[in-house]
């Protein structure tokens, strides 16, 4: 097998409409400047995109990028991006998963694949070294995610595929590379409006070597010892997997239930991750490589099911009021074989269950009560009755039905499994993603909520923590390395690890800017320069990482502006601004006006939120 | 003017404008056989200090205020109209005042709607259900950035629309205290949408000399006191008499059908949660050029209304036309540097045109065809003239 010495620096630029492709070299500046993963591909795109255009329409394009890490044995590091503009927000949308795909276009010697075009009848690609096969998908277009996964995997290593959702335009369809999946803001949509059923990559012609092998080992060994060492990674994560958070969320009071009007329940612990350990005797079924362990399978029946991840879980589970664990694994599997984004479809359907109540719509969904909740999942799959309104997501829902008060969206994407009346900082965050209410922007939830280093309810210094985590974790989405490795490199090293708990809470709230130099995330970078052989200088390097960080982010959200965001979407669902909850002793909002300006000063953006001509310079970001 | 075959035209609103308007609500109220209204207001507008104002008109009264619902933001849903309904009920209130815009006007409507039916189903009434009886008794007091739509027969919530003559106010209260606008932009989005009202309503087909003159009032108004509104938004007599134009615009639109700028601004508002006024402004321009440039009849009196007798008997006959329209673009190039010009510089995508003119048109019952409709939306994106 050939060796290829840090990274392949080729990528592919395929015409679906023409059926040509051709081969293009990575830039050596964008790579030092974007790293690689998500920043790479926003890169990519914004150097060959339009504003404007129709994410459905065949101009549109979808970049996937597989990362500086991906190949060299680095901890978690088996996932790759897909970066696009969204059906779903109308804004660019950046998707990371696991699974074999990214792998095998990685040893087949591509660091990337940009799609362009629209085929004229269903194909799939066939990706190997020397290029690119366009096939007809007669054979597998209208089959599940699973069927399909399993007639490509036979030409290959490693497939991306969309389900009946993605040919059916569903605008949160997703795309599964394994039992991972693509999830948000409707990737999977943009691959069925260009005919494009998958892509299977041959994988295992080039082996991938890290430039500098005693570097890479030493800050290897010290990241498997960082992820065995702490407590989440190596505890409730590889034990109870995402689920570990049941009982989190619901202790803090950050559950979504019953649409987000509460924030716990007396019978969330029926669905948390050690109940489902314990009743369905789960076991691992993981990203490879992976450290972690988070993914689990477990045994309902006599058969044997992928046990659902925490988003999955608070969406489908609590926020509709359903506390039977058996029930929500069903649910997840639909969605999983119909290709769509769980957290979507439980937002929405929670959406439908509440404007059923109120009289907006005339659906059989109740809080409560499982009745009609598979059919209509299946029926937004194929946009067959209501299910053809919800399967525009809640958005659009309560526009053309009203209900706009309790749709729970930012920007149009629904909200992850956390209520942020009960972390104030994830709710700046939330309203300030760039993809819309992601929770993966800046996870402040787990310093707010979970580890009580930061107070949930205090705004003084939260634009600042989540600036800096939307850097840091940009900059780790464009490695690209699992962002669950974070509580290692963030939580580990000694300085920190020494420090107590309600000090650094302290310091967090008053004085952040020290609290947050007392993390040390220079596992990263220093793991980033090995594989390229590049000279790593201590903290300097760090501070380069979260520089390209910001630039990754800034440039999303320039991206972003450029279709017509701006602060008027940096939002929050009514419910969250103006309604308190029963379950917190006394009543709160999310001050989010009292953040979004001093956010927007720290970052460099007007008072509109557009970024500032010189925060685009000092960021060398070219002006288009 | 033409004489007129057939109209039909209703205002039922009594309104009550100038100082100490306020003060005059409680005898109005014993009119109505009242005395503990519930109060429909927003937590912003009570924040500002005009709620503490409107109260404060009561002082001297046997008038209880029954409660005041200040949940109100920028959207009237069915669960803030239970809520208030509830309130309503709860304190056995006999009347409704709305203090506020649209939103807070709407939930008001929508109240009133579930407590004179004693029912919960809203909705019933907007799928067909007849209104078929005089609701409670309800004032609207317009507050700040106004525009005029509190005056008219529509309730909209829930992004649903139902059009009655049972939901008109009883009584408009227009009071100095409350009308001053806080800032520029307010006054020229409300100016522009009453201005869109108006022109619409002007230019209709139906020949209605009672719409005309609303109509030709209201843009009279606009053009004395707009640029003076402007430049000073907290000015006391002119948001008066601005707000004065608003009601006017409001009522001639209510008995009009729906002008093309409008129908196409809310469907573009719906797509782009951008205000529908913003759309208003660019529209307007474009409507009217196609107009012209399909040779139909702008009728000579919207020139009239703004010129004033004398510089119309001075212009030629067959200028009048358009000179009336390019008066109508000098009070919107008034707006110059306030508000966008193009719908490319609000970053709409041009993808979403043909379904927004699609339903626009489905909302006209084809009065207007979409590819109308959509040749309007396409010159307003690209800035393009006829």
């Amino acid at each position: 097998m050939q060796e290829v010495i840090g990274t392949n620096n080729r990528m592919l630029e395929i015409d679906l409409t023409a059926k040509k492709f051709q081969v293009t070299e990575v830039d050596k500046k964008d790579r030092d400047l974007y790293l690689g993963g998500k920043g790479l591909g926003l890169k990519l795109l914004y150097d060959r995109m339009e504003p404007g255009l129709d994410p459905l329409g065949p101009d549109n394009m979808i970049a996937f990028t597989m990362g500086i890490l991906m190949g060299t044995g680095a901890p978690c590091s088996g996932r790759f991006e897909a970066i696009t503009k969204s059906p779903l927000t109308g804004a660019m949308v950046t998707g990371t998963c696991g699974g074999p795909f990214g792998m095998a276009v990685k040893t087949s010697g591509w660091d990337a694949i940009i799609v362009k075009g629209k085929c004229s009848a269903p194909t799939y690609l066939y990706i190997d070294s020397k290029g690119v096969q366009f096939k007809p998908a007669k054979g597998i277009w209208g089959k599940d995610t699973e069927a399909a996964q399993a007639a490509l995997l036979k030409e290959g290593a490693g497939a991306i595929v969309i389900g009946p959702a993605g040919e059916n335009l569903v605008k949160y369809a997703n795309i599964a590379s394994g039992h991972r999946f693509l999830g948000r803001g409707g990737i999977g949509a943009v691959m069925g409006s260009k005919n494009l059923k998958g892509i299977v990559a041959r994988g295992n012609e080039f082996k991938i070597v890290p430039a500098n092998k005693k570097k890479f080992a030493k800050a290897n060994k010290r990241f498997f010892k960082f992820i065995n060492k702490n407590p989440i990674t190596s505890g409730s994560y590889r034990s109870f997997g995402t689920n570990a958070n049941v009982n989190l969320s619901n202790a803090s009071g950050i559950l979504p239930v019953r649409n987000f009007t509460g924030g716990s329940h007396g019978e969330a612990h029926k669905i948390s991750g050690e109940t489902m350990a314990e009743r369905f005797h789960t076991k691992y079924d993981t990203c490879k490589p992976c450290a972690i362990l988070c993914g689990h399978r477990g045994t309902i029946n006599g058969k044997e099911h992928h046990i659902p991840e925490y988003e999955t879980i608070g969406l489908m589970g609590s926020n509709l009021e359903i506390f039977d664990p058996a029930q929500i694994v069903e649910w997840n599997e639909l969605c999983s074989k119909y290709g769509m984004d769980t957290i979507s479809t439980g937002g929405t359907l929670a959406w439908a269950m509440e404007a059923t109540e109120k009289g907006l719509i005339k659906t059989n969904l109740k809080f409560g009560s499982p009745s009609g909740v598979s059919e209509m999942i299946r029926d937004i799959a194929y946009r067959k009755g209501m299910g053809n309104d919800l399967a525009e997501g809640s958005r659009a829902a309560s526009k053309k039905y009203g209900g706009e008060d309790f749709a729970i969206h930012v920007k149009g994407l629904e909200m992850a499994a956390y209520d942020p009346r009960g972390c104030v900082g994830h709710g700046l965050s939330y309203a300030t993603a760039n993809r819309g209410a992601c929770h993966l922007s800046s996870v402040l939830f787990s310093l707010e909520a979970y580890l009580g280093m930061a107070s949930p309810y205090a705004t003084r210094w939260k634009p600042f923590m989540v600036k800096f985590m939307e850097n840091v974790l940009s900059a780790v989405n464009s490695l690209h390395i699992c962002l669950f490795t974070a509580y290692a490199v963030f939580l580990e090293p000694p300085l920190i690890k020494l420090t107590p708990v309600p000090l650094i809470k302290q310091l967090n709230q008053n004085l952040s800017l020290v609290a947050l130099n007392l993390m040390d995330v220079s596992l990263w970078p220093e793991l980033w320069h090995a594989v390229l052989g590049k000279t790593y200088i201590p903290y300097l390097g760090m501070l380069k990482f979260i520089k390209a960080g910001e630039r990754v982010h800034v440039l999303e959200r320039y991206m972003n502006t450029r279709e017509g965001i701006s602060r008027k979407d940096d939002t929050l669902p009514r419910r969250f601004l103006t309604e308190g909850r029963k379950c917190d002793q006394k009543e709160h909002t999310v001050p989010l006006e009292k953040m979004l300006g001093k956010y927007y000063r720290l970052r460099g953006y007007d008072a509109n939120g557009i970024p500032k001509k010189r925060t685009l310079k000092r960021l060398n970001i070219a002006i288009q | 003017m033409q004489i007129p075959d057939y109209y039909e035209f209703l205002n039922q609103a009594k309104i009550i404008s100038g100082k100490k308007a306020m003060e005059h609500i409680p005898f109005e109220l014993r009119g109505y056989d009242a005395q503990k209204p519930l109060v429909v207001t927003s937590r912003a507008l009570s924040e500002s200090g005009l709620i503490k104002k409107f109260i404060g008109a009561f002082k001297d009264s046997a008038v209880t205020l029954g409660g005041i619902f200040n949940d109100v933001r920028d959207y009237a849903g069915i669960g803030l109209a239970r809520d208030a309904a509830f309130l309503y009920r709860e304190r056995g209130c006999d009347s409704i005042i709305a203090v506020g815009n649209g939103p807070e006007v709407d939930v008001a409507k929508a109240v009133n709607i579930l407590v004179a039916e004693k029912t919960d189903d809203l909705f019933k009434y907007f799928e067909g259900t007849p209104l078929k009886r005089h609701l409670k008794p309800l004032i609207v007091v317009p507050a700040c950035c106004s525009s005029g739509m509190e005056f008219t027969n529509t309730v909209t919530v829930d992004n649903r629309s139902l059009t009655s003559n049972f939901l008109y106010p009883d009584l408009a209260v227009l009071d100095p205290r409350m009308t001053p606008a806080k800032s520029r932009d307010c006054v020229a989005e409300s100016t522009v949408i009453a201005m869109a009202h108006a022109v619409g309503a002007a230019l209709t087909d139906i020949h209605s000399p009672m719409i005309e003159a609303y109509a030709h009032s209201a843009l009279r108004y606009l053009g004395l006191h707009m640029t003076k509104g402007l430049k000073k938004p907290g000015h006391v007599e002119t948001s008066l008499a601005l707000h004065n134009a608003y009601a006017l615009a409001a009522l001639a639109f209510s008995n009009a059908p729906a002008g093309m700028v409008h129908l196409l601004a809310v469907e573009l508002a719906r797509a782009t949660d951008i205000s529908a006024g913003k759309f208003m402004r660019i529209l307007l321009p474009y409507k009217m050029a196609h107009m012209m440039h399909k040779k139909m009849k702008i009728r000579d009196e919207l020139f009239l209304a703004l010129a004033g007798y004398d510089e119309y008997a001075a212009t030629p006959a067959k200028d009048r036309s358009r000179a009336g329209v390019e008066r109508v673009l000098a009070l919107l190039a008034g707006l110059k540097g306030m508000m966008p010009e193009t719908m490319k510089d609000l970053k709409v995508p041009k993808y979403k045109l043909g379904d927004i003119a699609k339903a626009a048109s489905a909302r006209s019952g084809k009065r207007y065809s979409e590819a109308d409709c959509k040749t309007v939306l396409e010159h307003a994106w690209e800035g393009r003239a006829f």
